[in-house]
């Protein structure tokens, strides 16, 4: 599903580039061409923008009282020196200056710029003359399983395949005589965003261990549906990993010849999407599928950035590429869906909007009930909104965006209203899609993974009595469900991130039944539910300051318990810092009956401090843990 | 008077040899520790705060300035600038200790008990987001450290690559992952 969102919008790494580069220099690049028409995405490069701002804003800190009295000892007292962890700056040679700051840096005169891009460019198509006529390098390597530190063999392993794993340690595994070896395979489980980072769900696959040669060695057996997997290293605490860099190493499947499966590599590019190796899997596809349009699609010799690359893609003819693809697919009767994703991609990456939106059309004409329809007609409708089409050209579309949104929730992984869709039928949809949308965002599909935040059902439809049901249904499902992990063994960071979002739901839903039984008027319910949910922070280890103290707050202010209600909402402010200003000045208010601003000031500072109490106590125990 | 201790304003005054803060230099530099107080009470809060912004832990800023103030008498033989790249100077003094300090005590490590609570601090509603401050403090300490250098500091890729020991494409990720996790920390909602 990457190629499809990324070629539609730029993704988050290409904006925060993006928004470190002067407007002059950034808006010629096809990111800037793209920022300067989304407003999504410009907003997206404000925010990354006003994030130093902020941080440059917030003042210094002072140094506590005590620090010189500490220093003065330490100069009239050099002897013996005290020991301390911090090494010597005599090691470290910190007393040498940092680099200069940048505006020392010298800029060369637009003009100087433009000769010296001439100069560049006449160098640079000689280089490129040379290597297409003389020194053709033909594609480049083939995708491998990085790196000489791990072998796997066969290399391509076929569908159910043996795979004997070969590792030579890192120095921080070589002190183990066994290490783990973990894998995520394509289309087993669900990746979360976090994934992507963190290495994806892993589940331990086989245990190395050392053998005479000083080698560490293994072997599994991949599944009877492998395409591909996704591997890391970890020591047997599960403290250290080794991968591909930050990455995981990727093992693609094939056959008994070595030759990759087509599958095999299309689910490779999604779960290498963002690393380094991506631009390997694309040039494999290339060269065993040169057919297929997916190792065109994304390649990065087609970004246009910068003028090197520019003339590198006269020659190797992007556009020329894609026109014919264009003309060999466009009038067979029925076409794959992944060549279809695979050409709208395309059409994306040269800024051909117009293509991207008839290759989108019969995708969702052909293959409406494929997981990546509903995204892609969003993405579609979101382009032409963008290019400014009308809005009755708008409401026109959104019919099969309502169709495709009720084949999606009846998909494995649930429908993903996420992105355009809800802001579309909110804005253009009439009465009955409106409903519908809101109907589905409460149905959750129960296979729907677990994502950051929650549902929140909107007060105007809950006078509805099926959203209004629905919607109790799902809350009280997720509180049911509890925090169970899919796989035996996941990698810590990535459990723990999973668990924590677990956990986030649970508690929302709770605070999510609280608000609703208070507005039904059951205020018991609503002092239950919002109990839960600190109950659960509480377990987590959480020094107060989730949303469960301040529905509390509301519940116990329904049933008349106004001083119960005050230390709630004081409570509610814990992590809300500059921002709960104005909330905490509505919500003195509301209590202002039972007790003025300057107790109910001191009840949030003195909250606010057990909550500083709370953290430096948690910390302290961790640091003690940890030194065992 | 406090002498300025943003970098950029230059020197305040004169920055020849007959000003203040010259010869306070010049008289820490030969062991005079009441000028160290003095320098320490002008450039104290810098050291301790760009340190602090870094480390992300008290304690290890105050290590940083200790460290930083009980050697600097013999560093100062170093210092060749004017008065006015003074503070500029300990600040880059102070960065570069503090990731010294870093790298002391850095080590991969599990999510404890501690940090699951700052896992699910992210707020529920913008009124209850994190403000930028707890937000950071929830970064990883590579991370903050890249975000501060480029954002605050004001070094470029290739300059946090020397500092840091890494490649300057390696420092362009973690910007760009630092910026993401603190903006789903803030609440942004792409």
């Amino acid at each position: 599903m990457s190629i499809m969102t990324t070629g539609f919008h730029p993704s988050f790494d290409a904006l925060s580039a993006y928004a470190d580069q002067s407007d002059l220099d950034a808006a010629r690049t096809r990111v800037g061409r793209h920022v300067a028409r989304c407003a999504s995405c410009s907003a997206t490069v404000t925010e990354i923008r006003a994030l130093g701002e902020s941080v440059r804003g917030v003042g210094l800190c002072e140094a506590p009282e005590g620090l010189w009295a500490r220093v003065e000892k330490q100069v009239r007292e050099p002897v013996p020196a005290p020991v301390r962890e911090t090494p010597s700056p005599a090691q470290d040679d910190v007393w040498r200056p940092a680099p200069a700051l940048r505006p020392t840096v010298h800029q060369p005169s637009p003009l100087r710029r433009r000769s010296m891009r001439v100069a560049l460019g006449v160098l640079a198509a000689a280089v490129v003359l040379f290597g297409v006529f003389v020194v053709m390098p033909g594609p480049s390597p083939l995708f491998a399983t990085a790196a000489s530190r791990i072998a796997f063999t066969p290399f391509r392993p076929a569908p159910g395949a043996r795979v004997q794993v070969r590792y030579r340690p890192t120095p921080a595994m070589a002190k183990y005589d066994h290490v783990v070896l973990l894998g995520s395979y394509a289309g087993h489980t669900p990746m979360l965003e976090a994934d992507y980072y963190f290495g994806g769900p892993n589940d331990s696959l086989a245990v190395l261990r050392r053998t005479p040669d000083g080698m560490m060695a293994g072997e599994f057996t991949v599944p009877s549906d492998f395409l591909s997997v996704a591997l890391v290293v970890e020591d047997p605490t599960g403290t250290v990993y080794d991968g591909d860099g930050r990455w995981s190493w990727i093992l693609v499947g094939g056959d008994a010849r070595g030759k990759p499966a087509l599958a095999s590599l299309l689910a490779a590019s999604e779960q290498a999407h963002g690393s380094g190796r991506v631009q390997q899997i694309y040039d494999t596809l290339q060269r065993y599928f040169p057919d297929h349009p997916a190792g065109y699609a994304m390649a990065k010799r087609y970004d246009g950035r910068g003028m090197f690359s520019d003339l590198l893609e006269f020659f190797t003819g992007a556009e020329r590429k894609y026109a014919a693809f264009d003309g060999k697919l466009e009038n067979r009767p029925q076409l794959d869906a992944e060549r279809t994703v695979a050409m709208i991609a395309f059409a994306n990456h040269i800024d051909e909007p117009g293509e991207a939106a008839k290759w989108t059309f019969r995708f969702t004409r052909e293959h409406p009930d494929d997981p990546r329809a509903l995204s892609a007609y969003g993405d579609m409708l979101h382009a032409m909104l963008v290019r400014g089409i009308s809005a009755d050209s708008v409401r026109r579309l959104l019919p099969r965006l309502d169709s495709l949104a009720s084949l999606a929730q009846l998909l494995p992984g649930g429908a993903q209203l996420t992105g355009d869709g809800p802001y579309l039928i909110d804005q253009y949809g009439d009465d009955a899609m409106r409903r519908h949308w809101a109907l589905l965002a409460v149905q959750r599909n129960p296979h729907m993974p677990i994502f950051w935040g929650g549902i929140i059902v909107a007060d105007r439809w809950l006078a509805d009595p099926e959203i209004h049901n629905a919607a109790m249904a799902t809350l009280h499902r997720i509180v049911d469900e509890g925090c169970r992990s899919t796989v035996h063994y996941r990698r810590s960071r990535t459990n723990l991130i999973w668990g924590s979002d677990c956990l986030r739901e649970r508690m929302w839903a709770f605070d999510e039944l609280s608000r609703i039984s208070l507005r039904d008027g059951q205020v018991s319910a609503a002092r239950t539910f919002a109990d839960s949910s600190i109950a659960m922070d509480v377990s987590a280890g959480g020094c107060f300051g989730r949303r469960g103290y301040r529905e509390s707050g509301s519940a116990k202010l329904a049933a008349g318990d106004t001083i119960a209600a005050a230390r709630a909402f004081a409570k509610s402010f814990w992590y809300t810092s500059s921002h709960g200003r104005p909330l905490r000045d509505s919500l003195m208010r509301v209590v202002a009956p039972a007790m003025d601003s300057a107790r109910f000031n001191a009840l949030v500072r003195s909250a606010e401090e057990e909550g500083r109490v709370c953290v430096r106590t948690r910390q302290a125990l961790q640091k003690a843990a940890e030194a065992h | 008077m406090r002498y300025s201790s943003d970098p950029s304003l230059g020197a305040v005054g004169s920055s020849g040899e007959g000003h203040p803060l010259r010869r306070r230099l010049e008289r820490a530099e030969a062991g005079d520790v009441a000028a160290l107080g003095e320098l320490f009470s002008e450039f104290g809060d810098l050291v301790y705060g760009t340190a602090l912004r870094l480390t992300g832990n008290g304690a290890d800023a105050e290590d940083v300035t200790q460290e930083l103030f009980v050697r600097l008498p013999r560093a100062l033989g170093g210092f060749t600038g004017g008065a006015g790249a003074f503070a500029g100077w300990i600040r880059r003094v102070a960065v570069r200790q503090a990731l010294t300090q870093l790298r002391a005590g850095r080590r991969r490590r599990e999510v404890g008990v501690g940090d699951v609570a700052l896992l699910l601090a992210p707020a529920d509603t913008p009124l209850e987001r994190l403000s930028i401050e707890s937000a950071l403090a929830r970064l990883s300490p590579e991370h903050r450290t890249v975000f501060l250098l480029k954002e605050v500091e004001g070094y470029g890729h290739a300059e946090i690559a020397e500092l840091l020991g890494i490649t300057a494409a390696n420092s362009e990720v973690r910007l760009h992952r630092a910026r993401r996790q603190l903006r789903e920390l803030l609440g942004g909602s792409r």
